[in-house]
């Protein structure tokens, strides 16, 4: 994953944040004035607050995430699906997720849900009352070191990838470095998707020394093949990469085609070609006859294949900000 | 509801007299066809066509075949008041197109009268169905896969809602939902899977594009594609990388800027804006309109109590597990991130597998939450919806039935008084106390006499005792029933 740097004003702007731009400025990790990063974090709304620890390592991290998500057959086009705030800390060798959704529209009321890798809680946010409480049945067992975010040893990467036999080239540009994982190490299947079988590489960047992606190749039991290539953005602020966002491309690859029968739609439905109606026109056509509302896919509608892209745009970023309390609560059988 | 209400009050205060149950026996009622419209017994298993020139042998030339021609022999050669209801009101309307003579009137009940709008798609609303239900099945397996089976109840329908086929499909979830069939969907399910099928001849005839609709109602042969902008997203534009092997400006995807995209509704409309009268201009009509702008109420009351109970649950079910699955995804999304940045490389595949399948199942969960939030859209792009004139009628007041001919007389509709399609049948509130489709009458205190009383005496008085309805033979056994 590269983002120019070229790039980052309009980057900056996409994302409707100034928070990199201005870390990237002077604001930042370990020997960065801290007094001075929440000065500016105050005067400019969107700048992160970034608090210092002493090696400048990157422990916790939190954002507003924001959600967007687009089927390439589906006329209803980009939607933003989701909204809400992100928590992430390493506490005692264990990572502590904790998301914040907002009160919905339909009246669900705000909600928390904390996860350490043992247990997951759902609870009211206001009321603490637990939703759900639900134990790993295979808890996570390895300790996790402090850092949960940076820049990796893409030297010492390489030596361990070939220790545990992983397939290693690298890609035409000569930036990525592809790593795909020995049979020994696939997922077990099946999975609760129907998976027969999967095949996982992992993309290192070269340039910016992170984690860039994961190629998740699935064959399901009816056929279908389904290929997840996940795209972790990152803008380094003084000298760390730091997650600005996520894109998930899924494309679906399914058997057979759809029969269309003696349908008025026709078999290539391409909205760009048909004519604009005004509402007057709509309602017109309807006292005079039929109209019937249709969604039908796009392109041709015998092809049963699609394509789901999932955005995650990560605004007001904040680092080591994140306070032990706020990640334990409910945890462990503890009331919220 | 004010003026239905305000006409009881009236007949209360003002009238009482009118209260007194006078029936009206030049009346033929018409009822709809499914599990519990009968279509005079009929059922589905002859056309329309067919179904209509049966009733007017039935009412005025065969009289001495039924053992009821002694109830109305007496105004059996002046023209009727046709009250049809659902399919009822396309098979009235076809017997005042076939049979003018004989027809004064027709009053149509919640019918789709310019033709079902499903059936012009058959293959596009069996997709829909499917993907309907696969949506609901996954959304329901998710959740299970999330939040474990005890937190909710939906196993029965994870396991049986997707059947060997897509008709099983349906009913298995009628039959979970306890739903019976009277929008016809198992037989258009069962059309569009096989078009030449010669099954259920009377929903096939309701097309707009059947030779009965072009012959006797609705001329519109040829349909268009049109699409009305209803405004604009604003959302990340994304520069799609190419797996592995790509090329290698692209190898993965990036976010570009924000960019603005035009949203638009899609509509099949009649090629042209003219046709034909099919109905003589000399027969009066008038049309209640049912409130199926909900499709739920098309269901009788206790299988709409049990299907919005069965809908809560799932959305506060989904909901929760859609939250609980976003956030194992993000969990292991940075702890995939942390075990690379200790080298853990077993653990940084584990937990990249592990976000990917949670990110689905919290799409699932999203997906199945969102549709039956959302379930009178997209039932609506199924069924029909406020576009259009199915079992789902319109949102507005402005149906013009006169592109059919014909001409309006009685009072502007009224609508807000009905429950649902089965309820219109019996509703007290369009036949008054005790009258109904079933029981062939219809009295002074409801709305159908007040429409009635709109109709020129010069045309027709209704006068007399009973009515005849098409259930008349089923009772008796003469049809068989279905």
């Amino acid at each position: 994953m590269h983002i120019p740097i070229q790039m980052s004003h309009r980057l900056a702007l996409a994302l409707g944040s100034v928070v990199l731009a201005a870390s990237c400025k002077g604001l930042g990790l370990g020997g960065t004035n801290q007094a001075q990063s929440n000065a500016a974090a105050r005067a400019s709304p969107g700048i992160a607050y970034i608090k210092n620890t002493s090696s400048g390592d990157i422990s916790s991290y939190s954002a507003d995430a924001t959600v967007y998500r687009e089927n390439n057959r589906d006329p209803a086009g980009t939607e933003q699906i989701g909204k809400y705030r992100i928590r992430a800390k390493s506490i005692a060798g264990r990572l502590y997720t904790r998301l914040d959704f907002p009160a919905a529209a339909d009246g669900t009321s705000q909600r928390t849900v904390l996860c350490d890798g043992r247990q997951t809680v759902l609870f009211e946010t206001g009321s603490g009352k637990v939703l759900s409480r639900i134990t790993a049945s295979e808890p996570a067992a390895t300790t996790l070191p402090e850092r949960i975010m940076g820049r990796l040893d893409i030297t010492g990467i390489q030596t361990s990838l070939k220790r545990l036999s992983f397939d290693i080239a690298k890609d035409q540009s000569g930036r990525y470095l592809v790593c795909r994982a020995p049979a020994a190490l696939e997922p077990s299947v099946p999975d609760s998707r129907g998976s027969v079988s999967r095949r996982l590489s992992l993309l290192f960047d070269l340039a910016q020394d992170t984690l860039a992606g994961c190629v998740d190749e699935c064959s399901l039991d009816d056929g279908e093949k389904v290929t997840t290539t996940t795209s972790d953005l990152y803008q380094e602020v003084d000298g760390q990469p730091v997650l600005t966002g996520q894109v998930a491309v899924e494309r679906h690859e399914v058997p057979g085609a759809l029969p269309l029968g003696d349908d008025v739609l026709p078999r290539v439905f391409d909205p760009s070609a048909l004519p604009l109606a005004s509402s007057a026109d709509i309602d017109e056509a309807v006292n005079k006859g039929v109209v019937a509302r249709v969604a039908p896919p796009i392109g041709d509608r015998t092809d049963p294949d699609y394509t789901i892209t999932t955005v995650t745009r990560y605004d007001g970023i904040s680092l080591n900000d994140v306070q032990d309390c706020d990640m334990r609560v409910a945890l462990e059988g503890g009331r919220p | 509801m004010k003026r239905p209400l305000l006409f009881i009050l009236c007949c209360l205060t003002l009238g009482a007299p009118a209260l007194h149950a006078t029936d009206y026996d030049n009346l033929l009622f018409f009822n709809g066809i499914g599990t519990a419209m009968p279509a005079g017994g009929n059922s589905d298993t002859v056309g329309i066509e067919n179904q209509v020139n049966e009733m007017y042998q039935r009412y005025y030339t065969s009289k001495a075949a039924s053992s009821s021609a002694t109830v109305y022999d007496q105004k059996n050669n002046q023209p009727k008041v046709i009250v049809g209801q659902s399919q009822g009101g396309v098979r009235a309307l076809g017997y005042a197109s076939m049979y003018p003579s004989t027809t004064a009137a027709v009053v149509m009940i919640g019918a789709p009268v310019k033709g079902h709008p499903m059936l012009l798609n058959l293959q596009t609303t069996k997709n829909a169905v499917a993907s309907a239900c696969q949506t609901i099945y996954d959304g329901a397996n998710a959740t299970l896969d999330a939040l474990g089976s005890h937190i909710l109840d939906l196993t029965s329908l994870a396991a049986s809602v997707l059947g060997p086929t897509l008709v099983d499909q349906i009913a298995n979830a009628m039959l979970i939902f306890k739903i019976d069939d009277d929008v016809n969907l198992k037989a258009i399910l069962t059309m569009a899977a096989n078009p030449s099928t010669t099954a259920y001849p009377g929903i096939k005839d309701l097309s707009p594009t059947s030779a009965f609709f072009q012959k006797y109602i609705n001329p519109s042969a040829s349909y268009k594609i049109v699409k009305v902008e209803r405004g604009a997203t604003v959302g990340p534009r994304v520069i799609v990388g190419e797996a592995i092997g790509g090329s290698a400006k692209n190898a993965l995807s990036q976010i570009g800027e924000s960019v603005e995209t035009p949203q638009y509704n899609y509509y099949v409309v009649p090629a042209s804006a003219t046709s034909a009268k099919k109905i003589p201009d000399n027969i009066y009509l008038n049309f209640i309109r049912g409130i199926q702008n909900d499709p739920l109420t098309l269901l009788d009351s206790n299988s709409e109590l049990a299907v919005r109970l069965d809908m809560a649950i799932y959305k506060n079910a989904t909901s929760m597990a859609a939250s609980v699955e976003t956030a194992q995804a993000h969990a292991n999304d940075i702890l995939k991130i942390a075990a690379a940045l200790s080298l853990n490389f077993p653990l940084a595949l584990a937990c990249a597998s592990k976000a990917d399948t949670c990110r689905a199942n919290a799409r699932y969960c999203q997906n199945g939450h969102d549709w039956v939030a959302d379930y009178v859209k997209n039932l609506g792009l199924i069924l029909g919806d406020a576009s259009n004139d199915s079992f789902i009628p319109c949102s507005s007041q402005s149906w013009d039935l006169t592109v059919l001919g014909g001409k309006m007389f009685g009072p502007a509709l009224v609508r807000d008084f009905l429950d649902n399609h089965i309820q219109e049948m019996s509703d007290p509130k369009i036949f008054g106390q005790n009258g109904g489709m079933h029981s062939g009458a219809a009295y002074h205190d409801g709305y159908l006499a007040q429409v009635l009383s709109a109709l020129p005496e010069t045309v027709l008085q209704p006068t007399g005792k009973t009515a005849k309805r098409d259930t008349d033979f089923i009772s008796q056994g003469i049809d068989g029933g279905p």
